[in-house]
């Protein structure tokens, strides 16, 4: 990199000298000839208007001329033969610091070179003796160069008479020329020393100058084998064509190439060679490209250096960045690994977000180590900060920066390696050593360092810690002058003990310190061979906690067994004056009826406290703490003690009030009082809280069971009285375990036979599986929850009686039971029953109601065929009195008789058919002759109403198979009520039989409707009810009826409203070959 | 269809019924036509044909009751006898006020159906003869003169020849003298039998006046 950047440099550097001298060699060479020219020029100015003042040596002309001369810069002499100065111009006079009269006559050399004689080689002199012009440099005296001319000056008669002298200062022409030269010979000997080849080619690529390190490398000896020739003579083709396309691009486009590696293969050695090429384009003067110039610099060692470098760089674990100009500009690949961006991704971060990448904690501090190390300020090189990687992890970097010339700017040259780990074991290390200082300072612990002989040598101390003496009186001193003579054994025992069994010894004593008395705890550990390390440590408050520990827990056990509340009081308020130091107490009830506080029991009472230092009244704590519920404690501290006289008078200090309470209510207080007032110290509030906690818990529990005993009496009281029997049985196996006094008296047995018998004792009729039969029963009061059942049961005088039994499962005693109440339901059985037969014998006659209607309906019938045979008989007799008989009407019309009295007989057969009682007659019939027929049975009332008979008759519907007079009465039944509902101011009065296929498919439709009143719809499952009728004089068991007689066949029959008004009583019978199932009459579960 | 001779027309859905009713009825010399139903009767019935409807109640299809109304709707008269088979009071009450002249149940002594026929046969007749010379009298009134006319209204009012004679401003001998005209013209053979007849072919005295 650096090498790289040096490289640069020097190529840049040596550009720029290059250019530089070769622009100054331009210059001089310029100035060199434009000098000469001025002064050509003016030498010929000067000769002719010397020459023509020679020619007119007097006259205006002359002046004219004199006074031009006077105004150049040149010295303008003329002299005679003898060098004498005849006339000088004004500038030659201003050198010789001499007015021109003072001049004028003397001799040139005397004037300016101080000499006696001519001076050598003067051009005057020669001029004047070759009577041609002559030129010459001369350097004077002055150490100025001038340039001479001399000219002769002739006569008319061709005689030279004088000379003239033009002398123009060229001093800094000379010194320019002079310097050229130089500057030409330390170029050319730099360039031909430059260790980069440099080169000038023409437009057509050709080489025209080169310097040595071009031959050398080209392997030739001297410029004239190069000059002329192109790259295709020394290199391969292709190289040279690459070569030779991009200089004729160069010298198109007038743009330079710089910097171009290149790897060629050298002429000279035939080794591949990286060349690092630059080439400027050379332009003349109107600017045009007329070739190029070249500066290669082999840098094939360097390349292979970058090669090992970069191979190093990259195989690198460190990441390694440069930045300049606020970008990277070099990176590499373990860089990309830490950062977890690409290097191509972090080579095109702009400056913004270079930053981003530390981490929001660090970025201010590298910035500005940033700013500084660019600033050349001193900085630690190394320092860790945290990054932020690209998938957001945050990775700790060890940085080791350094400013460095990067391609000839100031960057920064950063390493970093990723130390996460380490830094998180170091933190690890760092937060552990942490917590073991914290620990040790935590520790309350005194250490003191023991001698095998019990001397004290050193000690460590927490802070805020007493000792037993001050260090000055134990350091150095046996512990038995320190300590009190027992302890002081018992310490030196253990010492002896922890070195010789190596094993921990724990010992527990006491010493006054200023608190008081204390408890202490030591614990001697061997620490080598003649040393023991003591920790002691203030157990007192573990002491005292165990102290009251163990008060409330000895209260908490004896509080179990206590069966009556004085004494649970008694033994909490002994508890709470042992806990908490106190020289009396007491405990106080609430009365739950009067709502006063009684004193319930005290401690203490006797001597210096009377019973009424426990104050209790308006606005003593007691009553606050009955108000509030929270305990209150007044001690040394507490100014603003509530004192009654009485209580300051018995000189009370300490004072404590807890709330008795169970979970839900305030019972009462536990007070506790001390005339010390260290007693009610803060350590033994909890035991004593717990002590009242235990008073409510118990006071709770003693209560409970007081109420539960109570409860236990009501409720055998309840149980004796109640008018069922009840009996309680185990659930498993039934057995009886209680049953009360009605249940006795109902079955004449005493407790203890009754549990002897069992259950199946009281049955009237007993079984052979009655322990299944109740197992069952108790199964299911487990499964399905209570059951009701009838048994018919026998006292032991013989009475048998029904029972009706409620089974239900309950946990008495904290037991599952099965409670069974049983209540004598004879009377109720037999009133069912009783209206069970009255049904029946109501259904016999709304059966025999209405198969007599029917059989009047077919009665009428009759007096079809018997009108007909009485008209053909009395036709007859009119045939036979006639003269001549018309015998074969007359046998005709007898024929009918007998046809119609044959019609008569099947009617009659008929009815015979309907009286008879007869088993239902399952026959194939169609629905339509079934409706037909009723409806001829009502005509006449239909007629009478005014009714109108709509029919709505389906076509092919199938048979149904039934009994024809059932169904017969289930239609006349139903249009019998639509006839009745209709039977009053109804303004539309018709009724509708339709027949359809049922919805299901399988069977017929039929539905009667009317346009009556109607039935609320709270009544459309009522009216099939038995004996709920809504008509004056109905019995309430048509529709009932009809409705057993449509299920008994399969169907249904139900009731909707009209559209209109009224009532639509529907019913489904299956059609023929449908099977259906005969409804069930309902049964009773009855044992 | 119709002829001069009644016929007697038997309405009822049993075949037996019609058949015996034919062979009695047709035994003293009149018409039968049976019909086994209300509807087919409706179907065939000519107003104009004279004669008497035997008419059973129940029937499948429309009833005799039925019947009855639609008869009466259309201003039907012809003299109805209801037979039944099973008659109540309710039953005969209705067909009573619903114009029947006799009500039959059966089975029944063949006379008297056959009087009650011979009744109804009789009874249309004379309806008949009525009705044909209600309709003259309307013809001949038209033949009254202006003076004759308003006689005739008063006399049809009821008012005595005096009467009239004043109300008209004429001599009650000249209103003698119309009256004998207008009973002569009108066909009547006394005041009586003329206020029958106005009153049968449905004139009043307004309309008269209309008339005017």
């Amino acid at each position: 990199m650096i090498d790289d950047l040096l490289r640069s440099l020097i190529l840049v550097a040596v550009g720029a000298v290059v250019a530089a001298l070769r622009e100054r060699q331009l210059d001089a060479e310029r100035d060199a000839d434009r000098l000469r020219a001025k002064r050509d020029r003016d030498a010929q100015a000067t000769e002719s208007s010397v020459a023509s003042s020679g020619s007119a040596p007097s006259g205006t002309p002359e002046v004219d001329t004199e006074s031009m001369l006077d105004a150049i810069g040149e010295h303008v002499i003329r002299h005679d033969t003898d060098m004498r100065v005849l006339w000088a111009n004004q500038s030659a006079c201003d050198s010789a610091g001499l007015s021109r009269e003072a001049i004028i006559g003397r001799h040139c050399y005397e004037l300016w070179e101080h000499r006696q004689d001519p001076c050598p080689g003067c051009p005057v002199v020669a001029a004047m003796e070759t009577g041609r012009p002559q030129r010459a440099e001369k350097v004077s005296v002055t150490h100025r160069t001038w340039s001479l001319r001399g000219y002769p000056i002739v006569n008319d008669l061709g005689t030279v008479v004088g000379g003239g002298k033009v002398a123009l200062d060229v001093t800094e022409v000379a010194r320019a020329e002079c310097r050229l030269v130089e500057e030409r010979n330390l170029l050319s000997t730099l360039i031909d020393n430059l260790p980069d080849a440099i080169y000038v080619k023409d437009r057509q690529s050709r080489f025209v100058l080169c310097n040595s390190e071009v031959l050398r490398r080209k392997g030739v000896a001297t410029i004239e084998e190069i000059v002329g020739k192109t790259d295709r003579d020394f290199y391969p083709l292709e190289t040279a064509e690459r070569a030779y396309q991009d200089e004729q691009e160069l010298m198109a486009t007038g743009r330079p190439i710089v910097n171009h590696e290149r790897c060629v293969i050298a002429p000279a050695s035939g080794e591949s060679t990286w060349n690092l090429t630059t080439k400027v384009p050379l332009r003349n003067e109107s600017g045009q490209v007329i070739g190029l110039v070249g500066i290669g610099r082999d840098i094939t060692d360097r390349r292979r250096a970058e090669e090992a470098y970069r191979t190093l760089v990259d195989h690198s674990l460190q990441g390694l960045v440069v930045i300049q100009d606020e970008r990277v500009v070099f990176t590499n690949h373990a860089m990309s690994q830490i950062s977890g961006f690409s290097v191509e991704e972090i080579l095109a971060k702009s400056p913004e977000e270079i930053w981003d990448f530390v981490h929001s904690e660090d970025r201010q501090r590298i910035w500005d180590n940033h700013r500084a190390r660019l600033e050349g300020r001193s900085l630690p090189e190394n320092y860790e900060f945290q990054v932020v990687r690209k998938d957001g992890a945050v990775r700790w970097l060890e940085l080791h920066a350094c400013r460095i010339e990067y391609r000839g700017r100031p960057a920064v040259h950063a390493t970093c390696t990723d130390v996460t780990a380490r830094v998180h074991t170091q933190n690890a290390l760092k937060q552990s050593e942490a917590q073991i200082h914290a620990l040790l300072d935590a520790i309350p612990d005194l250490i003191f360092r023991l001698s095998a002989d019990g001397v004290f040598r050193d000690y460590r101390m927490a802070k805020s810690q007493e000792f037993y003496r001050p260090p000055a009186q134990f350091l150095g001193r046996p512990v038995a002058e320190v300590l009190p003579a027992p302890i002081a054994a018992l310490v030196t025992d253990s010492i002896d003990r922890a070195l010789t069994t190596g094993q921990t010894q724990t010992l527990e004593y006491q010493l006054p310190l200023a608190e008081g008395l204390r408890d202490l705890e030591c614990r001697l550990v061997a620490c080598g061979e003649r040393e023991v390390i003591a920790i002691v440590r203030d157990i007192s408050e573990r002491k005292q906690a165990e102290h009251l520990s163990k008060i409330t827990h000895d209260l908490a056990v004896k509080l179990n067994t206590i069966d009556h509340i004085r004494k649970g009081a008694r033994l909490c308020l002994d508890a709470a004056v042992a806990a908490s130091q106190a020289d009396c107490g007491g405990v106080y009830l609430v009365d739950e009826v009067s709502g006063e506080m009684k004193l319930l029991s005290h401690h203490g009472m006797s001597g210096r406290f009377s019973p009424n230092v426990l104050w209790v009244g308006k606005g003593s704590a007691q009553m606050r703490v009955l108000a509030q519920g929270k305990p209150v404690y007044y001690g040394a501290d507490e100014r603003r003690m509530p004192l009654s006289p009485a209580q300051r008078k018995a000189g009370l200090r300490a004072y404590a009030v807890l709330p008795i309470s169970d979970d839900h209510a305030l019972m009462g207080v536990l007070v506790v009082a001390s005339s010390r007032c260290e007693a009610m110290a803060d350590q033994c509030r909890p035991a004593l809280e717990t002590i009242a906690a235990e008073m409510g818990t118990t006071l709770a529990r003693l209560r409970a069971e007081e109420a539960l005993l109570a409860s236990e009496r009501n409720y055998r009281e309840i149980f004796n009285a109640a008018n069922e029997a009840i009996f309680v049985h185990d659930p498993v196996t039934g057995d009886i375990l209680d049953v009360n006094q009605t249940g006795l008296d109902m079955f004449c047995y005493s407790q203890e036979q009754l549990h002897r018998m069992g259950v199946s004792g009281l049955w009237a009729e007993p079984r052979a599986d009655s322990a299944e039969v109740i197992r069952d029963w108790f199964a299911r009061v487990a499964r399905e929850g209570p059951q009701v059942l009838e048994c018919l049961c026998k006292s032991s005088n013989g009475r048998c009686f029904w029972a009706e039994m409620n089974l239900k499962q309950a946990r008495i005693g904290g037991r599952d039971r099965v409670v069974a109440v049983a209540r004598d339901v004879s009377e109720r059985i037999e009133a069912s029953r009783a209206a069970e037969n009255h049904r029946v014998e109501l259904a016999r006659a709304w059966h025999a109601n209405t198969l007599g209607e029917m059989a009047s309906g077919l009665a009428h019938e009759i007096n079809q065929p018997l009108c007909a045979i009485v008209n053909y008989a009395a036709g007859c007799r009119r045939l036979a009195e006639r003269e001549p008989v018309d015998v074969k009407t007359l046998g005709d019309s007898i024929e009918h008789i007998a046809d119609q009295a044959e019609r008569a007989a099947a009617i009659i057969r008929r009815i015979r058919g309907l009286v008879a009682k007869r088993q239902p007659d399952r026959t194939s019939l169609d629905v339509h002759d079934v409706l037909d027929e009723t409806m001829r049975m009502v005509d006449a009332e239909i007629a009478r109403l005014g009714i109108t008979v709509v029919r709505d008759m389906a076509e092919g519907l199938p048979k149904v198979r039934g009994d024809a007079v059932g169904i017969q009465q289930v239609t006349l039944n139903l249009v019998r009520n639509a006839l009745d509902a209709m039977n009053g101011a109804t303004p539309v009065r018709s009724l509708t039989l339709a027949t359809r296929p049922a919805d299901s498919g399988d069977g017929i439709e039929i539905a009667v409707a009317d346009t009556g009143r109607g039935l609320p719809s709270q009544l459309t499952e009522r009216v099939f009810d038995s004996f709920f009728t809504t008509k004056n004089e109905g019995l309430g068991i048509g529709l009932s009826l009809s409705r057993r007689i449509v299920e008994a066949h399969g169907g249904r029959l139900w009731v909707e409203a009209n559209e209109s008004s009224g009532a639509v009583f529907k019913f489904i019978l299956p059609a023929e070959g449908v099977e259906h199932e005969q409804c069930k009459p309902h049964r009773v579960c009855r044992r | 269809m119709s002829s001069a001779n009644p016929i007697v027309f038997v309405v009822d859905d049993d075949e037996a019924i019609c058949q015996s009713l034919r062979l009695l009825i047709e035994d003293i010399g009149l018409a039968v036509r049976t019909f086994n139903g209300a509807r087919p009767f409706l179907d065939h019935y000519d107003p104009s044909q004279p004669g008497c409807l035997v008419l059973d109640v129940r029937m499948s299809g429309m009833s005799g009751i039925e019947l009855q109304a639609r008869l009466n709707e259309s201003n039907v008269e012809i003299p109805t006898i209801i037979i039944t088979g099973h008659g109540d009071i309710p039953m005969a009450v209705e067909t009573m006020k619903a114009g029947a002249i006799d009500f039959i149940e059966k089975p029944f002594r063949d006379q008297v159906l056959l009087d009650s026929i011979q009744r109804a046969i009789e009874l249309d007749r004379r309806v008949r003869a009525t009705k044909e010379h209600a309709r003259g009298f309307q013809s001949r009134v038209k033949g009254l003169t202006r003076r004759e006319r308003q006689v005739m209204d008063l006399l049809i009012l009821g008012k005595p020849n005096k009467a009239i004679a004043y109300e008209l401003g004429i001599s009650s001998k000249t209103v003698d003298f119309h009256r004998t005209n207008i009973l002569d013209k009108a066909g009547a053979a006394s005041v009586v039998e003329l206020v029958r007849l106005s009153h049968q072919a449905g004139y009043t005295r307004e309309k008269a006046g209309a008339l005017q």
